[in-house]
């Protein structure tokens, strides 16, 4: 099964650590991706709520590629989307196109106009759901190479990747992340925010929204004894991180707390070096590197 | 009296009912009849506003006496509702009531149809079929099977308890057959009932003993019903008694074995108690348990699990009541009539995680508040939660698994009820602010919006809102340590987060687990919501499709007591309709062999499963015994040679019925008049 | 009038006849009544009391009838108020699924539903999806096509008499027209006349064969003796293969002088059909002899194929032939001053009594020897049989098989062997082996010749009288008794019978209620 790799815009940008430490734990778990051929942005969250036929048009336009490129053992494409906006857009699209016939009679229209047909047979996967459920927890458990021992996961899956379209976890309390983090060997944080909203780009256009929201993620967080939080979202990483300082200030309080890709933490489990997952585009990042010689893993107390 | 053979000629009367504007609203009748009229061997044809009124029924009786009319077709409602009727018409006219075939032109094409022209050339279409297939009917004889009088009750919840007596109060013989060791249902775990607040043991122990010293009933408790075989009047019935391991004719009661049991205290969960206590191996439901017999639980008894037990138990019984040998026993029922009173199961709250049962200590079910509150409860009726604090502000949250696409889509129509009342009894108990989380309050009974409005000035606050969540998590410092419902308080538009102690979840009620496996067991059929499905939802709620079988309570949908022990009343008069009139009349449907075609080639042998058909080995054919044939006609189809044919549905009739319908290509069923 | 100009000119609805089971079916039904869920009105709706009750001669009536589609409907699986007898359906109507496949008939025609008493919403999402989906195939119309066929025979009927009537106009004889050719219907002489030899005079007997292989002339030989004792009593006054006498000797005959014309082999040439109804008029008595004469015989499964693929393949497409200019006969070529003609090619194949009314049946492929002695013997008694009967007896093979006690009374099949895949013992029940035998299902009177060599009976005498269409009733006893109850099972079981067609309507395809494959949809081969 070769995963059609849709980075989105956020991947190649502020999300590249995201990027360069999926596909460094891809290439050691030998998990063949191909980039999808001449994708578009995805239009996130903010193009449908202005044009919403244009913007199931663009984001149908990637599923559209994929449907044409299906696998040598004849088997439905799959796009493997890690940004959690992406992949509820091209799953938002993928249910609209298959369930109304008016939006599917425009963007077909569309798409046709461009020479394309969709067919509706490509499927959207994250990857939380590929490393789990497809390669397998068992099989990333026998990887390991430095368990992640003293790491107090608190698991952050934002809302997008598990609400509406929860194909492979619970809308509300989901464990694929946590699951995932003790195979690791680390210790995943029972904490009542998973999938809380952080605020989307509300840091970017109303502060004080946006602010709030994180403020009462990362609170919880620490109030609960974490010590790392773990995101599958370039935006929710950036929201996380970005502001603890801003809002240690507006608020009077003392966070401190690294929050990383999951990626970046399978991929130091695994034994993937730390420049190869980006740890260092990091503002907090959980490990200090070692005397030359030696890599050393330890928590950030 | 034209009891016709091929030697008579043909006289066909068809009629077509108006039924007010149901049918004439849409189908052009006059022109039916007029169509029917010029078909081949119609005498007459009518039309006539309400064909199934006594008029209606003299107009056919007096065509027959007048114009010698030997067949009758009536087009009109549905056959399941009124072939019986018009049978009856028909005989009471002179003729032979299988001489007779109905149309449905209401429920199958008025009712369905709103192009009153594709709707005239259907029926115009039907009634030609019925015409053709009219005219191989045959005279046939009514079967009459006669009834068991004695009865069969399955469950013994209030329906179940409330069933069996007034059978047993009529001189019937009945069986009560209860899963639980105890009877008593779920009525038994309230702890009081609404809107009386009357103690729901005080109102229930009375009819539990009556039950229990009734001489009419034999009471089979701790046993369940394995086979069902038979027919209405006539069924046999396999229960199974599962082992106590106590004799029950010599226990009377006193736990002292219990107290003796070599556990000190309980281990095992408490099934009448919700789990908020445990229990002995050894144990008695609750304290007024009928039979008042104690129970062993083999999974949990170390003499079962090592064998090497002290058995202080046995020592202790000064009756030898203990009896470690015993075996399950299995005891053969004839009946002819059965109530199934099977009661219900709650909506299980763990299916919705966002409530935090079973993750938060402090969120319980209605039932386990129901004990909890209970005098004979856990607690002994103080409100203890599990973390041992008493709580000062309690949630109460409607409509838990009920009125929702994600889970069941009905109202559990009890819940707002027992939430009220919950509320007065935690408020009465503890002083706590109590809070309703409600989407309608639904109080439709009798004094039931009484008691609502006296809970209003009891300053028990109401919210109208779907609760969203319950989380631990502390916005606040005043929210520490307690859970929050955050809910959207629609009445004045606000999201608001409430701080309570202790959360109740008001969970529906569904369908029994076992519900599929019990109606297949009995041959009913259960509605698309998994509720044991009634004949007909107005006029026939306690009957089933099949006859001498009867449902009550709860397990034919959601319900209250008074509403459980009205059908409880209803479905024992319909029994007892059966049992005194000591007979039925069934469908002459059977099927019979024609047995110079038989070749015996025993194809139909394997076919029946009934076992109606045999081999005659000294003829080398087949035999139907026509007691055992349900009449579905299954072997009818099989037979290579045509030689077994089925009163009612025998090919040539079938063939008719196609040719009829397809006769007039008409090539259109819209816009082209005949 | 083609499809096209019916759904030209009126417009056309799809006809849907459906068979509701009375306990959920019809009572969903019903609810969607109560519950007043509109639907499309093309279904009309026949009541029984179990799916199992359906027999598959209902459903090819239906189609022959002309019903564009035919629904049935039965409780789920699990649920069926007489326990199995949906299950039973079940295994019937996959086999049937497949037969109507092969037979050419869109899938979305024929749909089997389970809906229970509570589904009344289903019953109307059912009905007008299938209204729907026929819709877009267009009318099946089986008795118009019947009619159309049909008319290739009736214009030649027409054009011999006009012929005929020219020839012997001037010299005063009037020539009775014959009667017409009635669609797709079973022409038996019903009128109650009861036809006498001549007294004195040797009765007249004619034999002729249409589509055959010459086993029917071959089976009166085999009378060897008894054809003496025959001889004597009868006066043969045309037999081609045996004796010399030309068509214009029969023409010279008066009409109804022949006693009676046992005629042989399936109508499929215009020849035949010419000679048909030539010994139809000379003839009091006309009886149809052997299977290809009575069901169609071999030559009708020829109706798996139109016309045109026949004689593509056999002029062009076949293996062993070289026709690089693809040269095809004509019916009419002009040599010099002689204009030559070959008998036209119908387009179906057909039964004798689809062409001509016909008296009397004799079965067999070939009939046998001691069943012409004695149908013989009872058409020249004093107390013939009535007009329409089939000469054997009225009871199935198994009644007079030598194997019937070792057939057990219970058999259940999980796969059906053909006779090349199995060491057949010869003592025991061919079902009872797992070899298709059509003995339930076939009449007998053969004396179990192919049981006693050790071959299953296929059928060749047809179905006993009870029995509109031999190859849907065998199936049914046949897939009634399958062990699979789920979709699965069954389709694999029945997929181990890997030519329903060829198997259940080896000799009976052109009179079966069908009567030939629609074409309507293209299947390879």
């Amino acid at each position: 099964m070769t995963y059609l790799y849709f980075p989105g815009c956020s991947l190649r940008s502020t999300g590249r650590a995201y990027e360069e430490s999926l596909l460094a734990v891809c290439r050691k778990l030998e998990i063949p991706l191909h980039e999808l051929d001449d994708w578009n942005c995805c239009g996130a969250t903010a193009y449908v709520s202005i044009d919403e036929t244009r913007a199931f048009t663009l984001a149908a336009r990637n599923l559209a590629i994929a449907d044409h490129l299906p696998q040598p053992d004849g088997s439905d494409p799959q796009i493997l989307a890690p940004c959690n906006a992406c992949y509820m857009v091209l799953a938002k699209t993928h249910h609209f196109m298959e369930s109304n016939a008016e939006v599917r009679a425009h963007v077909s229209t569309a798409l046709h106009a461009g020479g394309m047909t969709y067919t509706g047979q490509t499927r959207v996967r994250h990857p939380l759901d590929v490393f789990v459920n497809d390669f397998g927890i068992d099989r990333i458990a026998k990887k390991v190479v430095h368990p992640l021992k003293g790491f107090r996961v608190a698991c952050y899956y934002g809302c997008q990747v598990v609400r509406p379209f929860s194909e492979f976890d619970h809308p509300v309390y989901p464990m694929t992340m946590d699951r995932l983090v003790t195979a690791l060997g680390a210790e995943s944080v029972d904490w009542p925010m998973k999938t809380r909203c952080c605020g989307g780009s509300l840091t970017g256009t109303i502060q004080e929204a946006g602010f709030r929201l994180n403020r009462a993620l990362l609170k919880e967080a620490t109030k609960r004894k974490a010590n790392i939080i773990l995101t599958c979202c370039p935006l929710c990483q950036h929201n996380l991180e970005c502001y603890q300082q801003r809002i240690n200030r507006r608020y009077g309080e003392t966070i401190n707390l690294p929050v990383a890709y999951f990626t970046q933490f399978m991929g130091l489990a695994l034994g993937i070096p730390a420049k190869e997952l980006a740890i260092q585009r990091l503002f907090k990042p959980p490990l200090s590197p070692a005397p030359a010689g030696k890599q050393e893993i330890h928590a950030h107390a | 009296m034209p009891d016709t053979d091929s030697s008579h000629p043909l006289r066909i009367g068809f009629y077509i009912c108006h039924c007010g504007h149901n049918i004439a609203g849409t189908i052009d009748v006059a022109s039916v009849a007029h169509y029917a009229a010029a078909l081949p061997h119609v005498s007459v044809a009518r039309e006539y506003k309400y064909m199934c009124s006594d008029p209606g029924q003299e107009l056919i009786q007096k065509d027959i006496r007048d114009l010698e009319l030997n067949r009758i077709v009536v087009a009109s409602c549905s056959p399941l509702l009124h072939e019986h009727t018009f049978r009856q018409a028909v005989e009471k006219g002179g003729l032979n009531p299988f001489f007779f075939q109905m149309v449905n032109i209401r429920e199958d094409v008025s009712w369905v149809n709103d192009n009153p022209a594709a709707a005239t050339v259907k029926a115009k279409d039907l009634a030609r079929a019925a015409i053709f297939r009219v005219s191989h009917h045959r005279a046939l004889d009514k079967k009459h099977v006669s009834i068991h009088p004695d009865a069969l009750v399955v469950g013994a919840g209030i329906a179940g308890i409330h069933a069996a007596l007034t059978l047993a109060n009529a001189g019937k013989k009945v069986t009560l057959v209860e899963r639980e060791p105890t009877i008593g249902g779920h009525m038994a775990m309230f702890d009081k009932t609404f809107p009386t607040l009357d103690c729901a043991a005080c109102i229930l122990t009375p009819k539990m003993s009556a039950v229990r010293n009734h001489p009419n009933i034999r009471l089979l408790s701790y046993s369940e019903v394995k086979v069902v075989g038979g027919y209405v009047g006539n069924y046999k019935v396999t229960i199974r008694r599962k082992p106590r391991y106590i004799k029950e004719e010599l226990c009377v009661g006193c736990m002292e074995c219990i107290e003796a049991c070599v556990y000190k205290e309980g281990k095992t969960p408490d099934e009448f108690n919700q789990g908020l206590s445990k229990r002995k191996p050894i144990y008695i439901p609750f304290p007024q348990a009928t039979p008042q017999v104690v129970v062993i639980d083999p999974a949990t008894c170390i003499e079962f699990k090592s064998g090497h037990c002290k058995k202080t138990c046995v020592s202790v019984c000064d009756r030898g009541a203990v009896d470690f040998s015993q075996k399950e026993e299995t005891i053969d029922i004839d009946v002819g009539t059965i109530i199934l009173a099977t009661g219900y199961a709650t909506f299980d709250p763990k299916r919705l995680p966002y409530y935090g049962y079973g993750k938060y200590p402090n969120v319980y079910s209605s039932l386990e508040v129901e004990r909890l509150v209970n005098a004979s409860g856990p607690t002994a009726g103080e409100l203890i939660l599990r973390d041992g604090r008493h709580p000062k502000t309690v949630g109460i949250i409607h409509c838990v698994g009920s009125r929702d696409r994600n889970t069941n889509r009905w109202c559990s129509r009890t819940c707002c009820m027992y939430s009220l009342k919950l509320a007065h009894l935690l408020k009465e108990h503890t002083e706590a602010e109590v809070y309703n989380f409600y989407i309608d309050i639904r109080a439709a009974g009798k004094s039931y919006e009484e008691f609502y409005d006296k809970l209003l000035e009891e300053n028990i606050h109401f919210v109208r809102g779907r609760v969203a969540e319950v989380t631990d998590w502390a916005a606040r410092p005043s929210e520490e340590g307690k859970l929050v419902i955050r809910v959207e308080d629609t009445l004045i538009g606000v999201v608001r987060r409430v701080p309570v102690d202790m959360v109740v979840l008001a969970v529906g009620m569904e369908p029994s687990a076992d519900a599929q496996d019990v109606r297949r067991m009995f041959n009913i059929s259960c509605s698309t919501e998994g509720f044991f499905l009634e004949r007909h939802p107005k006029l026939a709620p306690v009957d089933t499709f099949t006859d001498g079988i009867f449902i009550a309570g709860a397990c034919q949908g959601p319900k209250d007591i008074p509403d459980s022990v009205a059908q409880a009343g209803a479905a024992a008069a319909q029994a007892l309709t059966l049992i005194d009139t000591g007979e039925v009349e069934l469908e002459p449907n059977t099927a019979y062999i024609a047995e110079e075609f038989c070749s015996g080639c025993k194809s139909c042998l394997g076919i029946c499963p009934y076992t109606a058909i045999t081999r005659d080995e000294i003829k080398g054919k087949a035999f139907i015994n026509e007691a055992l044939c349900k009449g579905c006609g299954t072997c009818v189809a099989a037979c290579p040679s045509g030689a077994i044919r089925q009163h009612l549905f025998e090919d040539d009739q079938i063939f008719s019925e196609i040719d009829g319908i397809l006769a007039d290509d008409n090539l259109t069923t819209a816009g082209v008049e005949r | 009038m083609n499809d096209k100009e019916i759904l030209e000119e009126k417009k056309w609805e799809p006809r849907i006849v459906a068979f509701f089971c009375t306990w959920c079916t019809y009572t969903a039904a019903d609810l969607a009544g109560v519950s007043r869920l509109r639907h499309a009105p093309n279904a009309r709706i026949i009541r029984v009391m179990c799916s199992g009750r359906i027999d598959p001669q209902f459903v090819l009536d239906a189609f022959a009838r002309g019903a564009d589609g035919v629904l049935i409907g039965g409780c789920h699986p699990g649920d069926c108020h007489y326990m199995e007898g949906n299950t039973k359906a079940l295994r019937r109507v996959r086999a049937l699924q497949r037969l109507l496949r092969d037979m050419g008939v869109h899938e979305d025609r024929f749909r089997l539903e389970w809906i229970s008493a509570s589904e009344g919403e289903k019953v109307k999402t059912v009905i007008n999806d299938m209204v729907e989906r026929i819709r877009v195939l267009g009318p099946l119309s089986l008795p118009a096509h019947c009619a159309q066929w049909d008319a290739e025979v009736g214009s030649l009927e027409r054009a011999i008499a006009a012929e005929q009537k020219q020839a012997d106009g001037d010299a005063g004889v009037q020539i009775p027209s014959s009667p017409p050719a009635a669609v797709g219907a079973d022409q038996t002489q019903e009128s109650s006349s009861l036809p006498q030899h001549h007294s004195g005079a040797k009765p007249k007997i004619a034999l002729y064969w249409c589509a055959s292989c010459g086993g029917c002339e071959e089976s009166v030989v085999d009378l060897a003796e008894g054809i003496i004792g025959l001889l004597a009593t009868i006066d043969i006054v045309f037999w081609p293969v045996a004796m010399d006498f030309k068509k214009s000797d029969v023409e010279k005959l008066g009409d109804g002088e022949i006693f009676a014309s046992l005629i042989n082999g399936a109508v499929r040439t215009s020849e035949q059909e010419e000679m048909a109804h030539l010994l139809r008029r000379k003839s009091r008595i006309v009886l149809a002899y052997g299977s290809c004469a009575h069901l169609g015989g071999i030559p009708g499964l020829a109706n798996q194929f139109n016309r045109d693929d026949i004689l593509r393949y056999v002029y062009e497409g076949s293996p062993s032939t070289v026709n690089e200019e693809k040269t095809r006969p004509l019916v009419t070529t002009q040599r010099d001053t002689h204009t030559l003609t070959i008998p036209a090619f119908h387009s179906q194949v057909r039964t004798l009594n689809q062409v001509i009314p016909v008296d009397y049946y004799l079965p067999g492929c070939p009939p046998v020897p001691r069943l012409l002695a004695a149908g013989l013997a009872q058409l020249l008694s004093d107390n013939p049989p009535p007009r329409g009967s089939v000469l054997a007896p009225d009871t199935a093979l198994c009644d007079t098989c030598p194997r019937k006690d070792t057939k057990p009374a219970d058999l259940q099949f999980t796969s059906f062997s053909r006779p090349h895949q199995i060491n057949i013992d010869p003592a025991m029940c061919f079902l009872a082996q797992g070899v298709v035998c059509m003995g339930p299902g076939t009449r007998g009177g053969c004396e179990a010749q192919c049981i006693n060599g050790n071959m299953p009976c296929s059928g060749c005498f047809g179905p006993p009288s009870n029995v509109k269409d031999q190859g849907a009733k065998i199936l049914a006893a046949i897939f009634s008794s399958l062990k699979a109850k789920d979709e699965k099972g069954i389709d694999e079981a029945a997929g181990t019978v890997p030519d329903p067609i060829g198997t259940f309507y080896r000799y009976g395809l052109p009179g079966s209620l069908l009567r030939r494959k629609t074409m309507e949809t293209h299947t390879k081969g």
